[in-house]
């Protein structure tokens, strides 16, 4: 079901984008508009089946916690 | 199609820094500053917004620079094609997970408050719908609905100062700086970095702005009564909720606009809180979403930004799902680690800008394309 809409999402993007760049006879934009659609419906379909993509938020804490640690316990009271 | 209607007026502009400033962090703003300053939570965000107002300073020292040049071919003018575009990079990276941070913001609050038997997949897809359509209408059209929006959110917003008024206890902010200095500076720290290093992505939009004679001062006005709306929150907040129950709740606003009761007569205030919480906040992401993409498609030196709209949506998309594994683990890091990354992104990388110009004007002053 959640596959299914990404899909017809993805095909309602690209019915209105690409009539439109086609028109306006853009080569390169349409390009980089099918390649992206590639990558992120891609993406978005392993996501919707269960592929854990990496979290920014537990990288973020991975990058920041020596320092963000050392600012409070010098803050601390 | 391709008429970019792209021009603001400095209004309109500082309207937009208003926004931005207010939208998303209204909300629960107050609960991260109260956790850190306890009693001193006003008095922190007073402060704070002082010291925002340099960041908003540095930011418009660098915009008068740039003048109308288009922001990312000013940095590659300022620091060279490689570093530019490392520049422009690592600005695009810290808007794209600003933005998500939001995006999964508003709508984790639509399911926890206003549509809990809905899935949040649809809330988040509702919000990235309208910011489509916004951001294809192109950034004339946004600012004049911030315009429009911006009267009501003035009238409303005194309307409720005023109606939580018989709700206040004085005595809820005593005793002023009884845990010394230390959490004073906790909550300053946290108060400058998260609400003003945001406007950092205004560097992309200023280009735009029609007439730049009174910039500066604008845009210093448009932060000064953003950050008047939020020191008012705080404020309200500490001396309504207490210190206690404001750092507990993730969003103290919304349990301080259920307090409203006047007369047993106005009462409900939190659903017109909500809309005006959740309008700023879409023009905040529309604004970010907007710069995005702009900068992506100059980035990739395409004609026309519209193209990679629809694949930038489902890419923010996939971006908010996979945020953070919760909520919880989400504002842990908003209140711990999130103002680090600000400054990283949004003070180091301007100041680096910052020098490389004044470098660049002492060893080759005639180099500077458009300074006025």
């Amino acid at each position: 079901m959640v596959s299914f809409s990404i899909v017809v999402i993805a095909l309602i993007s690209v019915m209105i984008e690409i009539p439109r760049l086609k028109r306006l006879k853009l080569k390169k934009e349409l390009w980089v508009f099918s390649v992206f659609m590639m990558i992120v419906v891609s993406l978005c379909l392993a996501q919707a089946n269960g592929v854990r993509l990496p979290s920014v938020l537990i990288g973020m804490e991975f990058v920041y916690k020596p320092l963000s640690d050392l600012i409070f316990k010098w803050l601390s009271y | 199609m391709t008429i970019n209607n792209n021009l603001i007026t400095i209004r309109q502009f500082t309207i937009l820094v208003f926004s931005v400033t207010v939208g998303d962090l209204v909300l629960n703003l107050a609960s991260i500053i109260a956790s850190e300053s306890r009693q001193d939570a006003w008095l922190a965000c007073i402060i704070g917004c002082a010291l925002g107002l340099l960041l908003v300073l540095l930011y418009s020292t660098i915009a008068k620079r740039c003048g109308s040049t288009p922001f990312f071919t000013f940095t590659n003018q300022m620091l060279g094609r490689w570093l530019g575009t490392i520049f422009a990079l690592c600005m695009l990276i810290f808007v794209l997970i600003t933005v998500s941070g939001f995006v999964r913001e508003v709508s984790v609050f639509m399911v926890i408050y206003m549509l809990p038997e809905t899935p949040i997949q649809v809330t988040t897809l509702l919000l990235l719908l309208i910011i489509v359509i916004a951001t294809r209408l192109g950034l004339e059209a946004f600012t004049r609905s911030a315009e429009l929006f911006f009267g009501a959110f003035v009238f409303l917003f005194i309307l409720f100062a005023i109606s939580i008024i018989p709700s206040i206890h004085f005595d809820y902010y005593e005793p002023i700086l009884g845990l010394g200095p230390k959490p004073l500076i906790r909550g300053i720290m946290q108060t400058t970095l998260l609400v003003f290093s945001e406007l950092f992505v205004f560097l992309k939009i200023i280009p735009h702005v029609v007439s730049k004679q009174k910039l500066q001062v604008n845009f210093l006005i448009g932060a000064t009564l953003g950050s008047i709306v939020l020191i008012i929150l705080t404020y309200l907040c500490v001396i309504v909720l207490g210190v206690e129950s404001t750092a507990r709740h993730i969003y103290p606003v919304y349990a301080l606009a259920r307090k409203i009761n006047v007369g047993n007569f106005l009462q409900r205030f939190e659903l017109i809180f909500t809309v005006m919480w959740v309008f700023t906040t879409f023009i905040k992401i529309t604004v970010y979403f907007y710069v995005f993409t702009t900068g992506l498609a100059r980035l990739l030196r395409l004609k026309d930004y519209r193209t990679i709209v629809f694949p930038n949506a489902i890419l923010l998309y996939v971006m908010t799902a996979s945020l953070s594994p919760n909520t919880v683990f989400q504002s842990h890091v908003l209140s711990k680690y999130w103002f680090l990354f600000n400054f990283t992104f949004a003070v180091c990388l301007p100041l680096m800008l910052l020098a490389a110009i004044h470098l660049r004007k002492k060893l080759n002053p005639l180099s500077l394309p458009n300074t006025r």
